[in-house]
């Protein structure tokens, strides 16, 4: 009988939330996050697109949001966040409102395991939000904004790049922008992802850009990988 | 006769007495000191498709003979062909050298990798010659020509495991020499405390209270073309073997205790075969002396009584 009262509690606001018409919604029924004990890998080169705030060890569910551009309005889109380790992965399904005007967005993240994911550093931590249903995804990326304020400041692509030497990002609709030179992750254990590219600051906040990255192993130029980018609300 | 022959054995017993429990406290101490000794050298030999070094001092010098040295431009050049040379164009911009002689100066850093060819491809940086990322590539047939690369510094055998890795260590074993405490007939006793083996795949480097430590090594040709074999050693120091393996969460250290102390000495197992060896003289001492005196006392007592 306690446990049927405590289900109604718990589960009440959640069906209250994706009845509603205005807000994100989580679409995926059980919460899908993986917490193993051994690391898997996978074979997307995509990690992610996060802006990360001041790192807190401090035990709180960690909050996440994201900024959506207006024309994902009334589809879905995939977030997945995976650790360094490849110790920790979650992949779930969000609900866009058809009325989407734009703008930031805070995910209900049920996690069960709020201490793990709150002591990850910034450099160990992963997250995108990708156009489309969890295994349908179009290339389109927005930032994801992890224990932060929701106006970016410094974004970063994570990559994992198959252990490559160099690696580089190009802007090629944007002629002002260097390219970027991406570094190696800083992370003890790259096992999911092992490459950060920093996005120019001039980019933040403006229209959604492609980027192209380009691997370099083995001495030898890899193959180009394009992503378009949602860096604000825009688009 | 029979008195002196007691007094022989009885002096015997007390001098056993005194050195059973001498040598115990000695053996005791060797097993406490011999974990916490601070002078051990690590040796890994390893057979590797790759490792990279930090050299440290000043005698860094490989004489390469033949090798092409692509020189990385600014920036790639997407656009451009690949061209058909040993080196991407886009990348790198080519040169033959006849003669080559590396010398790393101190705080210079090589990644060395076997190339599919057999051939080694050596990426420096750090170095006042050459740009940071500059490749040196060596046919197989020079590097043999060449002989073995001798270096100093903190090195590190194989990557961090994750797929496209291809700097791997095949196979390999360590061990964990330390000299004797005991320098029985004037010499030091080398005495091997822990060995093991190393998996494929796994990231090996020595350290010291957590950082990389200065090794000396070398790096010779393995009659496999796809890979070379590494050897190095640590200075004597209080050092410990760091592992990275893959699905661990983080890197283990392998340090001998005084448990492989006192499993693996051969100077305390010979210590502890001289104790055992005194407990049961000792033993027998004691046995023949309670005897005799038990003998001599019958046969004072049969004396008296006969007279």
């Amino acid at each position: 009988m306690r446990l049927f009262i405590f289900s109604l509690v718990v589960l009440c606001p959640h069906f209250a939330m994706a009845q509603s018409n205005t807000t994100v919604s989580l679409v995926s029924d059980p919460f899908n996050e993986i917490v193993r004990e051994a690391a898997k890998i996978s074979g997307i080169q995509l990690r992610g697109l996060v802006s990360h705030g001041a790192y807190t060890d401090d035990g709180a569910p960690p909050q996440f949001s994201v900024i959506l551009p207006q024309s994902w309005g009334g589809g879905v889109f995939c977030m997945r966040v995976v650790s360094s380790d490849g110790l920790y992965e979650a992949e779930n399904t969000y609900q866009i409102p058809s009325t989407w005007q734009g703008g930031a967005a805070v995910l209900d993240y049920p996690t069960s395991t709020p201490g793990r994911l709150a002591a990850l550093r910034p450099e160990e931590i992963a997250i995108s939000s990708a156009n489309g249903a969890c295994g349908d995804t179009s290339g389109e990326i927005a930032v994801t904004f992890w224990e932060g304020a929701q106006v970016a400041d410094s974004v970063s692509l994570l990559i994992n790049a198959f252990r490559a030497e160099e690696t580089y990002l190009y802007f090629d609709d944007e002629p002002s922008i260097p390219d970027i030179k991406c570094s190696v992750s800083s992370a003890a254990i790259r096992a999911s992802f092992d490459t950060i590219c920093t996005i120019p600051a001039a980019l933040i906040r403006g229209r959604p850009v492609e980027a192209t990255i380009l691997p370099i192993k083995n001495g030898e130029l890899g193959r180009e990988v394009s992503v378009i980018l949602h860096l604000g609300a825009a688009g | 006769m029979r008195f002196s022959q007691l007094f022989t054995i009885r002096s015997g017993a007390w001098i056993l007495a005194f050195i059973t429990p001498s040598l115990a406290l000695v053996v005791l101490i060797s097993i406490l000191t011999g974990g916490i000794s601070s002078s051990r050298s690590f040796l890994v030999e390893a057979n590797t498709t790759g490792m990279s070094v930090q050299f440290s001092g000043l005698n860094n010098a490989w004489p390469l003979g033949r090798a092409t040295i692509c020189a990385p431009l600014d920036r790639p050049k997407r656009e451009n062909a690949r061209g058909t040379g040993p080196c991407d164009e886009r990348r790198y911009t080519p040169s033959e050298n006849d003669d080559l002689l590396l010398e790393f100066p101190d705080g210079s850093s090589a990644t060395v990798l076997v190339q599919g060819n057999g051939g080694l491809a050596i990426q420096v940086s750090g170095m006042s010659l050459f740009g940071d990322n500059t490749r040196i590539l060596v046919a197989r047939d020079d590097w043999i020509a060449v002989g073995a690369m001798v270096f100093s510094g903190q090195a590190v055998i194989g990557g961090q495991m994750g797929s496209g890795q291809q700097n791997i260590l095949l196979d390999g074993r360590f061990e964990v020499r330390e000299t004797s405490s005991f320098s029985l007939g004037g010499r030091n006793r080398i005495e091997v405390i822990k060995s093991g083996t190393l998996l494929r795949g796994e990231q090996a480097s020595i350290s010291e209270s957590g950082a990389d430590t200065t090794v000396t090594g070398h790096i010779t040709w393995s009659d496999n073309r796809r890979s070379m074999d590494v050897v190095i050693v640590s200075l004597p120091g209080n050092t410990a073997l760091s592992l990275g393996h893959i699905g661990g969460d983080q890197v283990s250290s392998i340090q001998p205790d005084w448990i492989d102390y006192a499993l693996a000495s051969p100077t305390l197992v010979a210590l502890t075969l001289v104790l055992s060896i005194c407990i049961g003289a000792g033993q027998l001492f004691f046995t023949a002396t309670s005897y005799l005196r038990k003998t001599n006392r019958t046969s004072e007592t049969t004396t008296t009584e006969g007279q």
